[in-house]
């Protein structure tokens, strides 16, 4: 059997009974995981699709996302008529928790405005991604996670900006972390608005730091005094003028 | 009709003044004149009412809208289905996902909005020429706003 078969035998045992995991396939690799479970969903959400090699992922706005077959790719088609904030709060507490509870020290990460997982002692640091898009009646959420990469496997240009769960002292696999993130994701999407708000806000990296946001073509450099991720982020300017960008058409900028 | 001596003259104020794109109507007629660059011959489009003189629309260039004549016949829209950022180009680096001019269907793409990092496929629902681009790359948009104006077919 060949690896891609043995774990998607694993993963469908484990997750017989988790919705958004009610379809799995695990591919050797493809060129991109969301472009591979938009045409298997086919408009019908509860597919996991993961790749063992992703050879053209992408980030925000078709950035690369660089991977290695010691990092996570998989993305789940999920029912199309969720909100856009739903939507962006549950995939990055799913990867946070998935990503948390591999490593002995979980407090040590956060969300960076809206779902980034990164270090929270070094914010640049990223250990997860995810990218949303909404096509053809499914959200397609994929996830981007550094799994066993150690510092050096990393392309120069991201070793100041990335990091991974073994750095972090996990022992997890890929296998692991793939069945904790279906778990995680389930969850969180079962969150009531208010309870998904509210765990988001504990986790929010950005809260008291001096941020840079983009908004209507525009940049915002201040300080973060409150983020309410269905509402507005709220800045105060280096004038001390206080100024509210409206959530969901704010981007963080960075360095 | 706007004499030849007046556009020379607006061109001449907009390479001075360095400007891209400049549009002067009234009730009887408009024109609507952009510069692709410093090199670059600028495009000249007339409108005029009640008979409007059609010339072929222009791609849109450094990013910005390319404005069409007034509209002769019926005109609708593609409107924005929720508040986001709203993106003309699959990536900064791509061609436009539809041009002035081009003709689309209901299953075409014709932009990204963007909400809280989900990016959302609009299709134009509708059959029809665009004629216009009404926001710019990277804008915010609202609930309702039109995004493009499209002759019916």
């Amino acid at each position: 059997m060949s690896e891609a078969a043995a774990l998607e035998h694993h993963l469908r045992t484990l997750l017989a009974s988790v919705e958004v995991a009610r379809r799995v396939v695990v591919l050797e690799a493809c060129a991109s995981t969301q472009d591979e479970a938009a045409a298997r969903a086919a408009g019908q959400p509860g597919l996991m699709v993961l790749a063992l090699r992703q050879t053209a992922g992408r980030g925000r706005l078709g950035r690369a996302w660089a991977h290695s077959e010691q990092g996570l790719a998989a993305t789940f088609a999920l029912p199309g008529e969720i909100a856009s904030a739903r939507l962006s709060m549950a995939a990055g507490l799913a990867a946070l928790h998935a990503c948390a509870a591999s490593i002995p020290e979980p407090a040590g990460l956060g969300l960076r405005w809206p779902n980034d997982v990164v270090q929270r002692d070094a914010i640049a640091r990223k250990v997860a991604g995810v990218l949303i898009e909404r096509r053809d009646g499914v959200a397609l959420a994929g996830f981007g996670i550094n799994v066993r990469q150690a510092a050096a496997d990393f392309p120069t240009d991201l070793a100041a900006r990335a990091c991974s769960l073994a750095m972090l002292g996990s022992a997890s696999g890929v296998a692991d972390v793939a069945v904790v993130l279906a778990l995680c994701l389930r969850d969180a999407l079962a969150y009531s608005d208010e309870t998904l708000r509210r765990v988001w806000q504990s986790h929010d990296v950005l809260l008291g730091r001096d941020a840079t946001f983009e908004h209507h073509g525009a940049r915002v450099s201040g300080h973060v005094e409150a983020i309410d991720p269905t509402g507005a982020i709220r800045m105060r300017l280096p004038d001390g003028e206080k100024r509210d960008l409206p959530a969901e058409t704010t981007s963080l900028v960075l360095d | 009709m706007i004499d030849i001596a007046k556009i020379k003259e607006l061109v001449t104020l907009m390479t001075e003044n360095d400007l891209s794109e400049l549009e002067i109507k009234d009730d009887k007629a408009g024109v609507s004149i952009k510069r692709g660059g410093a090199q670059a011959a600028p495009i000249i489009q007339y409108a005029a009412a009640p008979a409007p003189q059609h010339a072929p629309a222009p791609a849109a260039a450094n990013g910005v809208p390319a404005a069409a004549p007034t509209p002769a016949g019926p005109q609708a829209s593609i409107d924005s289905p929720m508040v986001g950022t709203c993106y003309l180009a699959p990536n900064p680096d791509a061609a436009p996902f539809v041009k002035v001019g081009q003709s689309v269907t209901p299953d075409t793409v014709v932009c990204l909005i963007e909400a809280m990092k989900v990016f959302n496929e609009i299709k134009a629902e509708k059959s029809g020429v665009v004629e216009q681009i009404l926001v710019k790359n990277g804008q915010a948009v609202e609930f309702g706003q039109k995004i493009f104006a499209v002759r019916p077919s």
